[in-house]
């Protein structure tokens, strides 16, 4: 029996409980929890999505009627809880719109209690002490707390992650080192990224920072294979499993990675020199514990796509070929500008859609927020990333010697030695090009034409989309609208009725506007540029001639200089070929610049033979002979050496001429023509001379016994032979022979028609009063010769010399 | 090449040659507050009114041994102040360091002593004002008793263990036992420095705030529960409440940190460490350090500045001819380094590449090292562009040509027979043709490495036979002028063109031998040990007299200012950018830059000068009682894979005691005059 105390309090604590049940209730609902969602007769939770949309855009015409009164005030309710509030349709509050939310971050953060920015302040202040001290590991850790206290401001990330990529890798000289803090910078953008999923900036710099890093550093040679290394599974690249070559198991096993990896191997052999494979596998040794995708611990699995490295933007509808991280394996190809051109395209999908518009996009007002303007660089070439990506890559294949689907490498042909040799029996002393044979072909499933032509479209689509690239109809019908028209802003805020009373169109400020924006904004990208360079780079004459050129300089590396002069000339005409094809291409500042110094490879080749050096030295005595007294000033400032590169140059320039299809159909008219010996000896001694000299050996080689003197000359003379050497000539034509004289008679009949009759060719103008129609124009001439330092000075006074002492 | 860690000393460890310029720092600051403290108190008994209880009366003796001592203290400040008022007995300036530029970083130099007049009236004068202040205080410990003392430390393990909030604190520390590869990516190299140093950031935040929360809110508490009331009742000394109180949280703490650090050893000892991170930072290298110069063709000087940031290293230029050189002078040598049963010694250097020029891909920069006793001098060619330095005994230095060449003629021809290699240039410890080295060294007192590749920030290593340290412990080292020079030096060249090589005093050092890295881990955390019982003293002694609340945040206060010291100091010395608090107001309101000099016109510049004075004289002698956590700091000497000298643990218990004891005198003080009987 409970006292009327007792009952009281019982009373109040039955009260008390149904209290604290029905607050909490209330607090599940008014927090909006997804269990305690509202009846559909109480709640419409479409027209609660639209209302906050209204809210957003002040705009309440497209929020659909409710059904019922209930519903007036229940979707109201609905739409005022705290979940709902805050949620992404609405203000975006939520750490998990925002992107991945970290407890043990949010757990530290709490627990500071309202310190949070104290201790940031003093963390940051401590992580610049740290990297003054080169202390890097505290640095890393303690930038990782800075941006963990407040990971959804997005600055942090972007300044630290920049500067560990940029500022304390380059403070490291060992490139694994460097490697290391470039792959750091770019895992902490990426981690901000996930913790802040809509920033375009992030994504960005994640791209520039990849294909910052790995195409104009320094040390990319070497950085482009680590990042290859990371995308490699740990234990196809165990140096253990390669190292004892003398072990058949273990030779397998290197060859089947070069095998798999040729770009990789192909690159460090030939632009880093590890010839032998001893090489190779020291540099896996040294790089074995590259930050990876793979879980060396779990059979090289692919990790979780937030511990990976490269860091690969997720899937995403726009960019359905990209690389992401769920792809299983990355094979040779693989490079910083593949990720690159992922992450650009993906920050694509947050920026406002191109328009061709010049008053930029015109999004409906829901739109406004599903997009962000990125803080830099301007939004015009923020969007070209992806293609610039993809050129780089194009340039990448390209300098590597990948160029179509045909190329081969073949890593033993220049093998010196035994050591150097990677897959020929190991006891076999001779090189594979001794025994004609050029050893194994390996093959790349990438080639620059297809990466070309890829860039090619993704400029032109650029182009396209963001009113850069106009059809020449479409640009006609532009210019035909605006002609009339002022370069006037202002005329674009005049209503229709003003611009009536003014006696323009709507559309013919449009017109103007579009152009003027054209003008501007492909002033501003270069997009004429690499429209130009890609579309003739794509092309299978431009991809043919740059493979020759590649070859002369593979053949200059080796050492045969002379086989290399040949394949540079045939290059070079090749490549002028194309340059006449394609002028904007022709005109380009650094094709040009291009163009010469790879006709200055040539040249220096000629001018260090003895033929030339010979001729220079000649010049010279003759120079002396005449002018006596100059005799000083020749000691002071020998001219031997400029002699050489002048006869050199204009030599080069001869021979790339003579090679020239007009010349080469003159050449071949002249060696036919029917003239009698007289009148063509009158113009034309050379061909004479060849056409007497080819029927001569012709006749030797058909007869039964060596021919003497005599009789060479009589058949020489003989119209059988004659017409007999004519036609074996136009049948070898320009192709190179094992015949001495076909080969020779060419040459030297050709240099002569040039001489005579094409003396233009060499400078490959059309016309002699005008530069712009030059081979190479003297600007990009000036320009070459000063980088590579071939200006060369005067004699200076001893008295302004430099008098810095040794201390 | 051998990858190590790498240590940057800002500051040499104090070793015990520092003692005597300490204790007379010591004299001299604690001393002058003693003073201050002594006259307070004297004036506080005189002014006293007469009528007070017996007790209170009792509470503040004066005895006349203190009157006698401030009397002499006093007499010795005046004379002191007479004698700079007259410009007589002061430090000479060759003895002290050149005034601190502004902008300038401040660098520690350990505390001296100075055999003159004014230096030592002033430790003098605070001499007799600790003896004066500390005769009541040092009357009274022998009145206390280890038993009781010991029963009231007992109380604060009980306390603590019933405190949850501690519990939770000590919960957090196992966090830090996780590897740190489960919370994010970590360098090969760095697998061990990394947990390391988070297990030092975890014990210094998680066990320095609850035994500040214990300790500033024990005595309050004990107030509080009127606990203290039923302790003065008995027979305690008041003494030995704080003593107690003090010493029970110190060992309690001990037990804690022992705990932890035992964890933490095994924690490190299980995992699986990568080779590299073994390689470099898992060990205790025992090292012999020198003392750095730089050289050129003019003598010495101060090195090259090359603009960074970080004013730790000096910089010396690159090339075949360059006559510039790093010199590291060793006055003595340590025995470990001639030991007969030894025939190299590492040497290891870690250089910072101040690059001019591209380099080559992946290719550091070629260093020269000559290693010479000091009976084979050294001195730069005269002539500009040879890069050679010479002996100065050039009949010496061609004798040892020449016998280097006969040998390796020898060598060639194989006339030592099988086992030795064709050349000394490639001899490598362990083999027949490093005694020849060796021996060589040992005849010469010279050694030279022709060339090796050193990389920015990896320590690298070579083997230095011992006969050159064998030449150079013999014998008396003195040049043909009867001057004492050192007895070893290694001279460092860099042959790169273009680049610049930057190095500190400790970027170069002899390894003795090793130690345990177990040993050095329980070295390494007697500093954090030191830290904590100076919390622990400064909030006992605080809350002796403060509320709880507010001796906890003035011992925290305190505390993390040591953090700031170099702040501090800065503003103390006036070297700080913008100047005083007066100055930068002036800059402030004028908008003037920080770094531009003041107008000399400007109205009231006197006033503005003499307050900024006096706010760096109040920060000076706030400098004074802010404890100089940085002499206890020992992680990076463990991270890094060096030894913790025993030698510098006995100076840190010195500093320890020298520090705590004024506040104990204080404490003393305070807890005696308190009004605790109800």
């Amino acid at each position: 029996m409970t006292n009327p105390n007792q009952k009281a309090v019982q009373r109040r604590q039955i009260i008390y409980i149904g209290l604290i049940i029905a607050l909490l209730t209330l607090s599940l609902i008014w927090r909006g929890k997804e269990s305690f969602r509202l009846p559909s007769f109480v709640a419409d939770y479409n027209r609660v999505g639209a209302l906050h949309q209204a809210r957003r855009t002040h705009d309440f015409k497209e929020v659909p009627a409710a059904q019922s009164p209930i519903n007036v005030v229940g979707d109201w309710l609905a739409s005022r809880t705290i979940l709902e509030q805050a949620s992404r349709e609405s203000l975006d509050l939520r750490e998990v719109d925002q992107g991945d939310a970290e407890v043990d971050a949010a757990f530290v953060r709490l627990t500071l209690t309202g310190s949070r920015g104290l201790a940031v302040t003093y963390l940051w202040r401590q992580a610049m002490e740290y990297q003054k001290r080169n202390e890097f590991h505290k640095f890393e850790q303690t930038v990782n707390a800075v941006v963990r206290l407040q990971p959804n401001f997005t600055t942090p990330w972007l300044y630290q992650s920049c500067n560990i990529s940029y500022n304390v890798s380059v403070e490291n000289d060992r490139l694994t080192d460097m490697y290391y803090y470039i792959a750091r910078g770019i895992e902490l953008l990426a981690k901000g990224e996930r913790l802040n999923r809509d920033s375009p900036d992030m994504r960005y710099y994640i791209a520039f920072y990849y294909q910052n890093k790995f195409s104009v550093s320094d040390k990319v040679t070497t950085l482009r294979s680590m990042m290859q290394l990371s995308a490699i599974k740990p234990s196809e690249r165990n140096p253990n499993a390669m190292r004892d070559q003398s072990d058949p198991t273990q030779r397998e096993a290197f060859q089947n990675f070069v095998r798999k990896n040729p770009q990789l191997c192909r690159r460090l052999r030939e632009k880093l020199g590890y010839t032998q494979p001893k090489q190779i596998v020291q540099f896996l040794d040294d790089n074995e514990r590259v930050p990876t995708r793979y879980d060396r611990d779990r059979q090289d699995a692919v990790m979780s796509p937030n511990e990976q490295f490269p860091a690969l933007p997720p899937r995403f509808p726009e960019g359905p070929g990209e690389l992401h991280p769920g792809v299983a394996e990355l094979d040779d190809t693989f490079d910083a500008f593949l990720a690159a051109r992922a992450w650009f395209l993906y920050s694509l999908t947050v920026v406002p859609p191109p328009t061709s518009e010049p008053d930029g996009p015109q999004l409906k007002a829901a739109d406004r927020f599903r997009y962000r303007i990125p803080k830099a660089p301007t939004l015009i070439i923020f969007r070209q990333g992806a293609p610039r990506a993809q050129t780089y890559f194009a340039e990448r294949l390209q300098t590597e010697g990948w160029f179509d689907a045909d190329t081969r490498w073949y890593p033993d042909e220049r093998a010196d030695s035994r050591a150097e040799t990677w897959f020929g029996d190991r006891n076999d002393v001779s090189r594979g090009d001794a025994l004609g044979n050029r050893g194994e072909a390996l093959a790349s499933n990438a080639s620059s034409r297809e990466a070309w032509a890829k860039s090619f479209a993704m400029w032109a689509l650029h182009g396209e989309q963001n009113g850069l690239r106009f059809s020449p109809a479409q640009l006609l019908n532009y210019q035909e609208l605006a002609r009339s028209v002022p370069d006037d802003d202002r005329l674009s805020m005049l209503n229709d009725e003003q611009l009536k009373a003014a006696g323009f169109r709507r559309e013919q400020i449009r017109a103007r506007n579009i152009l003027n924006a054209y003008d501007r904004n492909r002033n501003m990208t270069n997009i004429g540029y690499f429209l130009a360079v890609t579309e003739a780079e794509q092309d299978p004459q431009t991809v043919k001639a740059r493979q020759k050129l590649f070859d002369a300089a593979q053949t200059e590396q080796a050492g045969r200089k002379s086989e290399a002069i040949t394949q540079y000339v045939d290059a070079l005409a090749a490549w002028r070929q194309v340059l006449l094809r394609f002028k904007d291409f022709h005109r380009a500042d650094k094709p040009e610049e291009d163009t010469y110094d790879m006709e200055l490879k040539l040249v220096a080749l000629l001018e260090r033979s003895p033929e030339i050096q010979e001729r220079a030295r000649g010049t010279a005595l003759a120079m002396q002979a005449m002018m006596p007294f100059a005799h000083e000033a020749v000691v002071a400032y020998p001219p031997v050496p400029d002699f050489a590169r002048e006869i050199a140059e204009r030599e080069a320039n001869l021979r790339i001429a003579a090679e020239d299809p007009r010349v080469q159909e003159r050449v071949d008219a002249l060696m036919s023509d029917k003239k009698d010996d007289a009148a063509i000896a009158k113009d034309w001694h050379v061909v004479l001379k060849w056409k007497r000299a080819i029927a001569a050996e012709l006749a030797n080689r058909a007869a039964e016994k060596p021919l003497t003197s005599p009789e060479r000359q009589k058949a020489a003379d003989e119209p059988r032979w004659r017409a007999k050497a004519v036609e074996a000539f136009l049948v070898a034509g320009t192709k190179p022979t094992a015949w001495a004289e076909l080969n020779q008679a060419r040459d030297e009949i050709a240099k002569a028609v040039v001489e005579r009759e094409f003396d233009w060719l060499p400078e490959y103008r059309d016309n002699f009063k005008d530069d712009s129609n030059r081979w190479v124009r003297p600007e990009a001439v000036r320009i070459v010769k000063q980088r590579l330092n071939l200006i060369r000075a005067k004699p200076s006074d001893p008295s302004t010399e430099s008098t810095t002492e040794s201390r | 090449m051998n990858l190590f860690g790498v240590l940057l000393l800002d500051r040499e460890p104090l070793s015990l040659t520092a003692v005597p310029g300490l204790v007379m720092a010591w004299l001299q600051d604690a001393g002058g507050f003693a003073a201050l403290g002594l006259i307070i108190y004297l004036l506080a008994v005189m002014l006293a009114p007469k009528d007070q209880p017996a007790s209170q009366k009792l509470r503040m003796p004066v005895t006349g041994f203190m009157v006698a001592m401030a009397v002499l203290s006093l007499l010795t400040y005046a004379l002191m102040a007479a004698a700079w008022a007259m410009g007589k007995g002061a430090t000479p300036a060759d003895e002290l360091l050149p005034p601190a530029q502004v902008g300038e970083a401040i660098k520690y130099v350990p505390p001296t002593v100075h055999w003159h007049l004014q230096p030592i009236l002033l430790a003098l004068g605070g001499l007799f004002a600790i003896l004066g202040i500390a005769q009541p205080f040092v009357r009274d410990l022998f009145k206390l008793r280890f038993r009781r003392i010991m029963a009231l430390g007992k109380i604060c393990f009980k306390e603590a263990i019933r405190n949850r909030i501690f519990l939770a604190f000590l919960v957090f520390l196992v966090f830090f036992l996780f590897p740190v590869s489960w919370v994010g990516t970590v360098k090969p190299e760095d697998e061990l420095r990394s947990p390391i140093n988070i297990l030092t950031t975890g014990k210094n935040i998680f066990l320095t705030i609850p035994f500040l929360i214990l300790a500033a809110f024990a005595i309050p508490n004990d107030i509080k529960s009127n606990t203290l009331y039923t302790i003065v009742t008995k027979p305690v000394e008041r003494f030995e409440i704080v003593l107690g109180r003090f010493l029970g949280y110190s060992a309690l703490m001990t037990f804690v940190l022992l705990i932890m650090v035992s964890l933490s050893v095994i924690y490190v000892y299980t995992i699986t460490l990568d080779p590299r991170a073994k390689e470099e930072t898992f060990k205790s290298r025992v090292t012999a350090r020198g003392k750095i110069n730089f050289m050129a063709s003019r003598g010495f000087t101060e090195g090259t500045n090359v603009g960074r940031e970080f004013e730790y290293r000096k910089y010396i230029g690159g090339s075949p001819d360059t006559r510039e050189r790093a010199v590291w002078s060793y006055d003595s040598i340590p025995g470990n380094l001639t030991r007969s049963d030894r025939d190299s010694v590492p040497l290891e250097y870690t250089f910072d590449i101040f690059r001019l020029t591209k380099g080559d891909e992946n290719r550091g920069v070629d260093v020269n090292i000559r290693v010479c006793a000091w009976q084979t001098g050294q001195y730069p060619s005269p002539t500009k562009g040879d890069g050679i330095w010479r002996w100065t005994d050039p009949a010496k230095q061609k004798q040892y040509e020449d016998e280097r060449a006969q040998i390796n003629d020898n060598l060639k021809a194989n006339k030592y027979g099988p086992g030795y290699d064709s050349t000394l240039n490639y001899a490598r410890p362990g083999t027949p043709t490093w005694k020849l080295v060796s021996d060589l060294a040992k005849k010469y007192g010279f050694y030279e490495v022709p060339s090796v590749e050193v990389y920015d920030f990896r320590t690298g290593s070579v083997p230095i036979p011992v006969g050159v340290f064998q030449a150079a412990a013999e014998g008396d080292p003195k040049n043909s002028e009867g001057e004492v020079i050192p007895r070893l030096q290694v001279y460092i060249k860099c042959l790169s063109h273009g680049q610049m090589l930057g190095m500190a005093e400790a970027d170069l050092y002899l390894v003795e031998g090793q130690r345990s890295f177990a040993e050095n881990y329980y070295k390494a955390s007697f500093g954090l040990w030191c830290r904590l019982v100076i919390v622990i003293g400064i909030a006992v002694t605080l809350s002796t007299y403060l509320a709880a609340m507010i001796a906890l945040i003035g011992t925290l206060f305190l505390y993390l200012s040591a953090y700031f010291a170099e702040h501090i100091a800065d503003i103390g010395a006036g070297t700080s950018i913008g100047g005083g608090p007066f100055e930068s107001t002036l800059r402030m309101v004028r908008g003037e830059s920080p770094t531009m000099p003041l107008d000399q016109n400007t109205g009231a510049l006197g006033a503005i000068t003499w307050g900024d004075a006096a706010y760096s004289w109040f920060f000076r002698r706030y400098a004074n009682i802010i404890p100089d956590v940085d002499a206890f700091a020992w992680s990076d000497f463990l991270a890094e894979g060096y030894n913790v000298s025993w030698e510098y643990l006995v100076v840190n218990f010195l500093i320890l005691v020298g520090y705590l004891l004024p506040w104990g005198v204080l404490a003393y003080y305070l807890m005696r005059n308190r009004e605790v009987a109800a």
